[in-house]
């Protein structure tokens, strides 16, 4: 079942849902407007002789906002700290916040009962989108679970600066 | 609601979620991963008169996917429930790669065991391996 925004608040409230900085404002009929922090990078690859090199370069602000270029990937953080130990989350986009056409999460939207931090935010713009730091980008819903928890204790669940693939880690730097 | 790692077990132990091969190691604690088959097929024409392309071997050392081009590749696991609704999700370090999983394809129908077809969509070079971690499915109970 999905939280409701009654029962999001009282998990807040309680301490079971972390949300932080919380808003009471941002909270939906069943989830949670999470914003976009400040730093952004993009992820480029170039061909070398025998192999591809992956590099990420931040992307600096023009104007108080970054231009995503279509099918390029980006990586960020929510300005928020989000997670539960109750609660699975799952994270996704929210056209109603004015971007048409922005992949949020690339297919990998599940929070794992027990991460809390800032998470990495892979976005995948379909067409040029103009993203602006610290605004609403997408959206935090919370579902209840059944089982024995096991919370989620790797070192991806506790990072509050944006992630990189594994992949392409040894490649570069 | 979405079955713990620890229900998922029970679950796979007790047969009401079907999943083949199974192996504790790959529970998380809302999932339980998936892995690439050792076949894939690229997708260059979608058109309805189009016979979909058969799967060619994946050989050990893998397969170089081009950015922008589309692929079809079976699960290295068969899996189902005919109690829960298994969902799809990509895993953060595939999503970080910039590669999707499928393509809203992500609901698997309650009572169906079969491999998972995985649409990928890569938007950076990426080389796949039979065997890789690509994804992950939650099972979720039904309302009555």
């Amino acid at each position: 079942m999905i939280l409701s925004r009654a029962s999001i608040e009282a998990a807040v409230r309680s301490g079971e849902i972390l949300i932080d900085p919380f808003d009471a404002a941002r909270v939906n009929a069943a989830s949670y407007t999470f914003s976009i922090a400040d730093e952004l990078f993009e992820v480029v690859w170039t061909q070398a002789e025998d192999r591809f090199l992956f590099d990420w370069r931040r992307v600096e602000l023009v104007d108080g906002s970054w231009l995503l270029e279509p099918k390029k990937l980006y990586l960020a953080t929510t300005t928020e700290r989000i997670g539960s130990d109750a609660f699975a989350v799952r994270l996704t986009g929210r056209p109603a916040l004015g971007y048409p056409g922005l992949f949020v999460q690339v297919t990998a939207d599940l929070g794992h009962q027990g991460a809390k931090h800032r998470w990495t935010l892979e976005l995948i713009a379909a067409v040029p989108t103009r993203v602006f730091p610290h605004r609403p980008i997408g959206q935090a819903s919370f579902w209840k679970t059944t089982g024995k928890p096991s919370l989620y204790r790797g070192a991806f669940g506790f990072s509050d600066a944006p992630m990189r693939s594994t992949l392409h880690m040894g490649y570069k730097k | 609601m979405i079955l713990t790692g620890d229900a998922i077990k029970q679950a796979i132990l007790d047969r009401t979620i079907e999943f083949d091969p199974f192996a504790e190691d790959k529970l998380n604690p809302n999932s339980i991963d998936l892995h690439l088959g050792d076949a894939l097929c690229e997708i260059t024409d979608g058109s309805a008169s189009t016979q979909l392309p058969p799967y060619e071997a994946l050989a050990p050392e893998g397969r170089l996917l081009k950015p922008g081009s589309l692929y079809l590749a079976p699960s290295r696991e068969r899996f189902g429930s005919s109690v829960y609704a298994p969902i799809v999700h990509g895993k953060s370090n595939i999503a970080r790669a910039g590669m999707f999983v499928h393509i809203n394809g992500e609901l698997v129908d309650v009572g169906v065991v079969d491999h998972f077809q995985f649409q990928l969509l890569p938007m950076l070079p990426i080389r796949v391996t039979p065997g890789m971690a690509i994804a992950q499915v939650t099972f979720w109970s039904v309302a009555a």
